[in-house]
């Protein structure tokens, strides 16, 4: 068991900066996921956890032991590539072995902990077959059993099941929590794939451009998005957003925006740093937008007229593209609601479910951290067991 | 595509094919008849294959009568050691030029095939001056360099080629598993290299194997003839023993035929299949 803790970490390819300052600590048995959009430099930054890649600057310490000029064999780490890399020549049981000889474990115990491993995966009837003759999942659990035999200190993902279908896809996410459930490593877990960081994250870090953009808990970085990048980028669909600007009623602040006016509550916005004409952007997901002629349990803006231009009908719900005079909205209403492309429709957003952000993108809302509703909590921990 | 277009073209494909291979074994043919003729029958109006009085005689006269087993001692030997050395110096060079970026890495690989690209009597001259100024003329070694050198440029170049297809996320898995990059280029990426290692290798045997011009230049002692030199005294100033030139020639391509048999089953590719994802 192990924690990762970087400090400054840079990295620059030619005149090209990868990573910008990376500070991030891993705790030890967490699961930390770096998600993030292509060429963030996610990957870049499992890389110079591993060793493959040199740093160009900064630190990087396992276990407090500072490993910038140790080789990757030397920093007490397995990792798990994106495209498997077993050893095409070797059949599963001599992958497994590989590790254990180079490190001369005693002979006495590469049965005991192959056959644990193989016994954790359920792939011991899989041991004299050559990787050629296995499935993509079946290949991609050797290689998570190549690195649990070697029992590091820390486990490195590199986006593991991006080469996967999406039904194995799913069935491997759970596998993979399942399996953190039972070693309860320390794990690095690199994904693009922002439901397998949701699902399998004990923290997050959200990455774009070479430098992270929030840390937190999945749901931490769910209600409480830090910017513009974050909210985005995390959530399906994606979160809307209205360009606007906030002024100042008495005592209250409202959000405008072509004609449409309506208050923002206090735990959304930071009165101390609004001010009235403050140009804002106003973000809610899908499921806080609904038509106006739902019932309305929950206080709700003016109604806003827009226009159908696109259904996606999921099954369980309808994700519903509009026009609106902000521009383009996804609106996620339940699976028997009737509209069609073109109609016109009045919809409503719950004000009190709102996210606002400044010029810059960054988050205005409170500082306090407000516990998320209980009945949120519930929905999340029910999709995390799938 | 229609059943009748589809015959036609493949019985096209296939009279091209016969044809091709028919200019490719007939002169080997015609060696093999010769062979087996008595005396030294070169032109016969005899067309089979196998003449009606055919004898072993000239092959046992090659045997006996010549120093046939010294000519092919020294083959082996040189034969072997070049296309060891040749071998072992592209198989690395290959790996530095797949793998790492240095000053200079284009312009080098640039200039092995240039070096390919001129006719090997050009480079007697030069070679043989070199040689003579290392005292190296009338001695294996001095053949051994000779040949080793003008093999290496090609034998990157195969092996350069083959290592950019092995993914570099297994070195970097063994890397991580436990050895380092040297560690890892034996275990892994060397294993996993045989195809190109039987054509890199087959191609510096059979090149040091048939060479003459070069040999002829460097040795000048009979006791060090490699085959081609020793086949070669069997012609005379007035008569040329055709009969035991072509048996010899026979036996000579025996070991490179062996050679190839035997290394036809490193020579399928698809090795690296299924280690990782494509």
């Amino acid at each position: 068991m192990a924690n990762v803790t970087l400090k400054a970490l840079r990295k620059d390819f030619d005149d090209n900066t990868v990573l910008k300052s990376i500070d991030l600590e891993v705790r030890d048995r967490e699961f930390l996921v770096l998600v993030g959009p292509s060429g963030c430099g996610k990957s870049t930054a499992l890389r110079l956890i591993s060793g493959l890649e040199t740093i160009t600057s900064g630190e990087i310490f396992i276990d407090g032991r500072l490993v910038n000029h140790l080789a990757p064999k030397h920093r007490n780490i397995a990792m798990v590539f994106q495209d498997y890399a077993l050893y095409p020549h070797m059949n599963v049981r001599e992958n497994m072995l590989f590790g254990l000889k180079l490190r001369k474990v005693p002979k006495e115990d590469w049965d005991q902990r192959v056959n644990k491993a193989a016994e954790l995966l359920g792939i011991g009837e899989l041991m004299e077959r050559r990787p050629r003759q296995l499935s993509g999942g079946q290949r991609q659990r050797v290689a998570i059993g190549r690195a649990i035999v070697r029992k590091p200190g820390v486990f490195l993902f590199d986006e593991p099941l991006s080469n996967l279908d999406a039904k194995l896809r799913e069935e491997m996410r759970l596998e993979i929590g399942r399996l953190h459930q039972d070693i309860r490593n320390t794990i690095v877990y690199v994904t693009h794939d922002q439901v397998e960081a949701m699902t399998l994250a004990d923290r997050i870090a959200v990455m774009d451009k070479g430098a992270i953009q929030q840390i937190g808990t999945p749901l931490d970085v769910y209600h409480r998005p830090a910017n513009l990048f974050v909210a985005g980028f995390i959530g399906t669909p994606s979160m809307n957003f209205l360009k606007g600007r906030i002024v100042k009623q008495e005592k209250e602040y409202q959000f405008q925006m072509d004609g449409i006016r309506f208050r923002i509550p206090k735990d959304r916005l930071d009165y101390a740093r609004a001010h009235d004409g403050m140009q804002v952007t106003l973000g809610v997901r899908p499921h806080r937008v609904q038509l106006a002629s739902q019932e309305m349990r929950h206080r709700v803006s003016v109604p806003i007229g827009v226009r159908v231009e696109m259904t996606e009908q999921m099954g369980s719900f309808v994700n519903m593209i509009v026009s609106s005079a902000g521009g383009r909205l996804i609106v996620r209403c339940p699976a028997d609601t009737e509209v069609a492309r073109g109609d016109k429709i009045d919809i409503v957003i719950r004000v009190g479910r709102v996210h606002v952000f400044d010029a810059e993108g960054n988050s205005l809302r409170p500082p306090v951290r407000e516990a998320a509703p209980e009945s949120e909590k519930v929905k999340w921990k029910k999709k995390a067991k799938g | 595509m229609e059943p009748r277009k589809f015959w036609i073209r493949t019985i096209a494909i296939h009279l091209g094919l016969i044809a091709w291979c028919v200019v490719a074994v007939y002169p080997l043919l015609r060696i093999f008849s010769v062979s087996l003729r008595p005396g030294d029958r070169l032109m016969s109006t005899d067309l089979s294959l196998i003449p009606a009085d055919a004898t072993f005689a000239a092959y046992w006269n090659v045997l006996t009568d010549t120093n046939f087993f010294m000519w092919l001692y020294n083959s082996l030997l040189i034969t072997i050691v070049t296309s060891l050395i040749g071998l072992t110096i592209a198989s690395a060079a290959g790996y530095a030029f797949s793998r790492f970026r240095f000053p200079g890495s284009r312009l080098g690989m640039m200039a092995l095939l240039g070096t390919q690209m001129i006719p090997a009597g050009m480079l007697l001259l030069p070679l043989f001056i070199m040689l003579v100024k290392l005292k190296l003329t009338n001695s294996y070694l001095g053949l051994v360099i000779a040949y080793s050198v003008s093999s290496v440029a090609f034998s990157i170049w195969i092996l350069k080629g083959y290592y950019d297809t092995v993914p570099r996320s297994l070195e970097e898995a063994a890397m991580v598993d436990g050895t380092s990059q040297i560690g890892a280029f034996w275990r892994i990426i060397l294993p996993l290299s045989t195809p190109s290692l039987a054509i890199a290798f087959l191609f510096n045997f059979t090149m040091a194997w048939n060479e003459y011009i070069v040999a002829r230049v460097v040795l000048q002692r009979p006791e060090l003839y490699t085959w081609t030199l020793g086949v070669f005294e069997l012609q005379g100033q007035y008569t040329t023993q055709w009969g035991m030139f072509c048996a010899a020639s026979i036996m000579v391509t025996l070991p490179v035929m062996a050679l190839f048999l035997y290394s036809s089953k490193w020579l399928l590719s698809g090795l690296t299949l299924g280690g990782v994802k494509g």
